[in-house]
């Protein structure tokens, strides 16, 4: 428990006779980069929105640190938020945005504003007003508000909607550098799975208000190992040592020079050995996997997209 | 609290309406003003009419009483004429927006109401969820925020009373302690009216909801409601509308106890801050 940073027990919010979120169980340990997974509507925004004190749960308890986050009369939690859409003063520029709330945190005057603004990549957005912002811009000053007072944990709800590839590729580096540096524990949600599966270390994949699979980074690619490829000019004997061998059944393809094992995948440091051992020269081996969009889709029952 | 309150103030005082409630409050005084210069700058015969206008309208008035003097002959018209311009000085000219106009309060309720409601529209009262008991924080620095728009737009109606004085030829003097108790009031009702933006704000989260209300609680909606209940006989020995808070304040004079309508105002200031807070801290946040 000492590494448990926020979990949940039970947790459920009903609306009238509608549950958003059951019987929900999570577990991020310190130091996770926490994917969050789930089609519109799975309950992913309002498991935060409890975690954000921003709504009442209706059954079961969130606790930040094994304390409840409920109990909101008496204690900070030490977390920055983006839920939903960045919430800023449209009337305000970046700093002045970060300015209200460093004070409302009691925080010291300081460079932080600076450091934040030229982190997300706004510090030439210069004195222009919130409200003349791109999307992108918004998001990236969102997140700027929510790193603010170096927050333990970071719970950011669909962060790159609205961004270029760049700066997708920028805000990922950046949450990469701060789990890595810093240790920031990061809870992220996004409908851009392949994204998510550049640098989630766990993932929870919630469908219908219910966490359905909880799982990491590491028993993801070991559960989802489709089959190996190796391309060789000499598939047939390739296949045949293999099977002489091992037992295991390749499939060469029509093209004579690609062959596919989809059974007992976990063996492939084996066969690579063996075809070495034989002299056969193997221009490609790759142990392929079902990509986290296909796992989900799996797990869901396909249909929509996450 | 004190870092909600730093927060707050800074950004009040960069609130545009804040000004804007000012200038529209010292416009009123100048219009006012203007009035009186002109009314007592007049014909002999605008004069007259005035008196009879006022006359029927209130006999025990003393501006009234001094234009019937003008009834007697042009000269004592113009020694009225004159005497209305003396009397006319900081005390009377800033009560125009707070009590004959009743603009001040209106103002009031605008300024808090944007300034509360921002934090709900824009969503950023989120951003600060996540620290200790921030909503009661966020309640109460908003009815701190509050008695300073008061006292603001209090000033804005004392100085420009005081041009005004100097404007028609008066000096820019005043009783405090005369002209303290009567704003003491007036800002004891305007938190009142400011507790019961922050109670709509509160239970409906939408700032539309909560500025219509409070303009028709400025317009003295309650005492509309207590006609309606008296009208009913729901409480047979007692006259709700005797306790309307805004009448209360309008007929209020520098000088008169502030009793009644101290009360009154504290009264509903304690419920409607009260439902506010149980609103605040057991609602989910529509944000």
């Amino acid at each position: 428990m000492a590494d448990m940073l926020l979990r949940t027990q039970g947790l459920g919010k009903r609306y009238g006779e509608k549950y958003a979120l059951r019987d929900v169980d999570i577990h991020v340990r310190r130091g996770d980069i926490y994917g969050l997974i789930g089609r519109n509507g799975a309950g992913k925004t309002t498991l935060m929105k409890i975690v954000n004190r921003q709504i009442h749960q209706s059954a079961g308890s969130a606790f930040l640190n094994e304390v409840p986050i409920s109990d909101a009369a008496s204690h900070d939690l030490h977390i920055g938020t983006l839920v939903e859409v960045p919430n800023l003063y449209p009337d305000g520029d970046a700093r002045e945005n970060l300015t209200y709330k460093r004070i409302a945190l009691g925080l010291p005057k300081g460079d932080d504003d600076s450091a934040l603004i030229d982190l997300v990549g706004l510090a030439d957005a210069g004195r222009k007003k919130v409200k003349q912002y791109s999307l992108g811009m918004k998001q990236r000053l969102g997140i700027a508000m929510a790193l603010l007072g170096d927050p333990e944990l970071l719970m950011l709800d669909e962060p790159i909607n609205g961004m270029d590839p760049q700066g997708i590729a920028d805000i990922r580096q950046m949450l990469v550098r701060l789990n890595r540096e810093k240790g920031t524990t990061i809870i992220i949600s996004s409908h851009i799975l392949d994204e998510l599966a550049k640098f989630a270390s766990v993932y929870g994949i919630i469908n219908e208000g219910h966490l359905i699979r909880e799982i990491t980074r590491g028993q993801l690619e070991e559960e989802n190992r489709a089959d190996i490829e190796i391309v060789t000019d000499e598939a047939e004997k390739a296949a045949a040592l293999i099977a002489e061998k091992t037992g295991i059944a390749a499939e060469v393809a029509p093209d004579g020079r690609t062959m596919h094992i989809a059974q007992h995948i976990d063996q492939h440091k084996v066969i690579s050995r063996l075809l070495f051992d034989a002299g056969i020269y193997v221009e490609g081996f790759h142990v392929r996997h079902r990509t986290l969009e296909e796992y989900f889709m799996q797990l869901t029952g396909g249909g929509h997209g996450a | 609290m004190r870092n909600m309150l730093k927060a707050d103030i800074r950004r009040l005082l960069r609130a545009r309406s804040l000004y804007v409630g000012m200038l529209v409050i010292a416009l009123v005084v100048a219009i006012a003003t203007a009035g009186f210069h002109f009314l007592t700058t007049q014909s002999v015969e605008g004069l007259t009419r005035f008196a009879r206008n006022h006359a029927r309208e209130d006999s025990g008035n003393m501006q009234a009483g001094l234009a019937m003097a003008a009834l007697i002959s042009p000269e004592s018209a113009r020694q009225a004429m004159l005497e209305l311009r003396r009397q006319t000085g900081v005390q009377t000219l800033s009560q125009v927006p707070i009590q004959q106009v009743g603009v001040a309060h209106l103002m009031l309720v605008i300024v808090v109401t944007l300034f509360a409601a921002k934090d709900y529209h824009t969503g950023y009262l989120k951003n600060l969820l996540t620290l200790k008991g921030i909503k009661t924080k966020w309640l109460l620095s908003k009815v701190v925020m509050a008695l300073v728009v008061s006292i603001l737009l209090s000033l804005a109606a004392l100085a420009s009373a005081m041009v005004g004085a100097m404007t028609l030829g008066n000096p820019p003097t005043f009783d405090v302690g005369l002209m303290a108790g009567f704003f003491g009031v007036h800002i004891a009702v305007d938190l009142a009216l400011a507790a019961s933006v922050l109670l709509v704000l509160t239970l409906s989260q939408n700032k539309t909801a909560a500025l219509m209300f409070g303009m028709l609680e400025a317009f003295n909606l309650q005492r509309a409601i207590y006609l309606l209940l008296d009208a009913t006989g729901w409480i047979s020995s007692f006259q709700l509308s005797d306790y309307a808070m805004m009448n209360l304040a309008a007929a209020y004079a520098p000088g008169d106890p502030p009793g009644q309508v101290l009360w009154t105002a504290a009264i509903l200031f304690a419920v409607y801050l009260t439902g506010a807070w149980l609103a605040i801290t057991r609602r989910d946040l529509k944000l």
